[in-house]
């Protein structure tokens, strides 16, 4: 199909969807996470994040090594589809993290980030963010925010006694041809999920800046959410 | 301290032919407008012209249309428009949003075999509206401000508070789930 033609489709949509998408507004939105749900505690939402969903489909046995500065490997699988999504049906509010529990979190690591809590009883669901324009998601053990699962030791790498389970997919409809690399992996009683990407005549370097930045992450030993309060 | 009628009033104005009606469609979605036609056109007199051209448009069909809403009727008339200056004016080079974003689609819709010349705009349309309706809201505004409004993966990332990487991967996602959709419906038969 030619792109006069696609373009006719794409302007044939149903209003309400272009109504929906001009009238998004974030920023309204959180406000209304930080008044609105407590004062009338009757709204009920749910809220996004990208996960990581029965990786590992291998195919071709494709994978791609980091070699990190304390020796240890990191195997990257290619995978089909390496990003999933999930609907976290809690009733939340968020907040950004202060440089202060951020140093606490993640010592001199350059991440901003924001905290979710649960609006019931208080207690934070994880804390999603970014670090050297990574994308960052931490969640506690019992809170799926990260759906990722270690499923299998021929999948997974040992990085300083931890096990990381990360692949990488090809993006060959985006214009550049994009390559993304993610992993996960437990930091005490944390979940730690991250993804990196850019154009794959790129992809030597951003598969090891996003390996750095893994045994940075495990260097730290733990996430301990349990320091962050609402 | 600038008061903003709501919609019904600004309908009620066109019915009434005041030209009072232009001011205030102007004053309350004026910057949208604007965005829409320029991420087409990238070029500002044209954008100008374009929605003041569109203000006309809604002033000539108002009545006896009574949209509702008023945002994306208004919207619509600017961006057809300014798909049709950008077609007509063969002096415009390739380096629109408009253009890159068509692209992204061009490769989505992209098939050896297909039906596509068969089947309209509009009814290949409804079978879009299916996939929307189908996806989570979040991918379904980030898929319409794209591929509609067409803007760039930095505007989208901003309005949602996240990275540049993260829009680029759930936008390839939607795409790759469209062209599945697609070829279910039989818009395109399969390489």
């Amino acid at each position: 199909m030619k792109n006069k033609s696609i373009s006719e489709t794409i302007s044939n949509i149903n209003p309400k969807y272009i109504n929906e998408a001009t009238t998004y507004n974030t920023d309204e939105k959180k406000i209304v996470y930080h008044t609105q749900w407590v004062k009338f505690g009757t709204v009920a939402a749910c809220l996004a994040f990208m996960v990581a969903l029965s990786i590992m489909i291998i195919f071709g046995g494709a994978e791609q090594v980091a070699n990190l500065d304390n020796g240890d490997t990191i195997k990257f699988i290619k995978t089909e589809q390496g990003l999933g999504e999930s609907d976290i049906a809690f009733w939340i509010e968020t907040r950004d993290l202060n440089e202060n529990e951020i140093k606490m979190l993640f010592g001199d690591l350059p991440v901003n980030a924001y905290a979710l809590f649960n609006v019931e009883n208080g207690s934070i669901l994880g804390i999603e963010g970014e670090v050297n324009g990574m994308r960052l998601v931490v969640s506690g053990m019992d809170v799926s925010l990260v759906d990722a699962v270690i499923d299998g030791e021929e999948n997974t790498s040992n990085v300083d006694g931890v096990s990381v389970n990360a692949g990488y997919f090809i993006d060959d409809t985006s214009r550049g041809k994009n390559i993304i690399y993610y992993a996960t992996f437990s930091l005490g009683e944390s979940i730690v999920y991250v993804v990196h990407a850019g154009t794959k005549d790129k992809s030597e370097k951003v598969k090891n800046e996003i390996a750095d930045m893994i045994l940075k992450l495990i260097e730290l030993r733990e996430i301990n959410l349990n320091q962050i309060s609402k | 301290m600038v008061s903003i009628l709501e919609d019904r009033k600004i309908i009620e104005l066109f019915f009434e032919r005041s030209e009072q009606a232009i001011i205030e469609l102007s004053k309350k979605y004026g910057s949208v407008c604007s965005k829409v036609a320029f991420n087409i056109l990238n070029n500002k007199q044209d954008t100008e012209e374009c929605v003041n051209d569109a203000y006309l448009g809604t002033w000539n069909t108002i009545p006896p249309q009574n949209p509702n809403p008023l945002l994306s009727y208004v919207c619509r008339i600017v961006r057809n428009l300014a798909i049709k200056k950008y077609h007509s004016n063969t002096a415009t080079k390739r380096n629109s949003i408009y253009d890159v974003a068509l692209d992204e689609l061009e490769e989505c819709f992209s098939s050896s075999a297909s039906v596509e010349e068969e089947l309209n705009a509009v009814e290949t349309a409804r079978i879009i509206d299916n996939f929307l309706e189908s996806l989570e809201q979040k991918n379904r505004i980030m898929f319409v401000r794209r591929y509609w409004h067409s803007d760039s993966i930095d505007d989208i990332a901003k309005l949602f508070h996240t990275s540049n990487h993260n829009i680029s991967v759930r936008l390839s996602r939607t795409r790759k789930k469209l062209r599945k959709h697609l070829i279910k419906e039989g818009v395109l038969y399969e390489k």
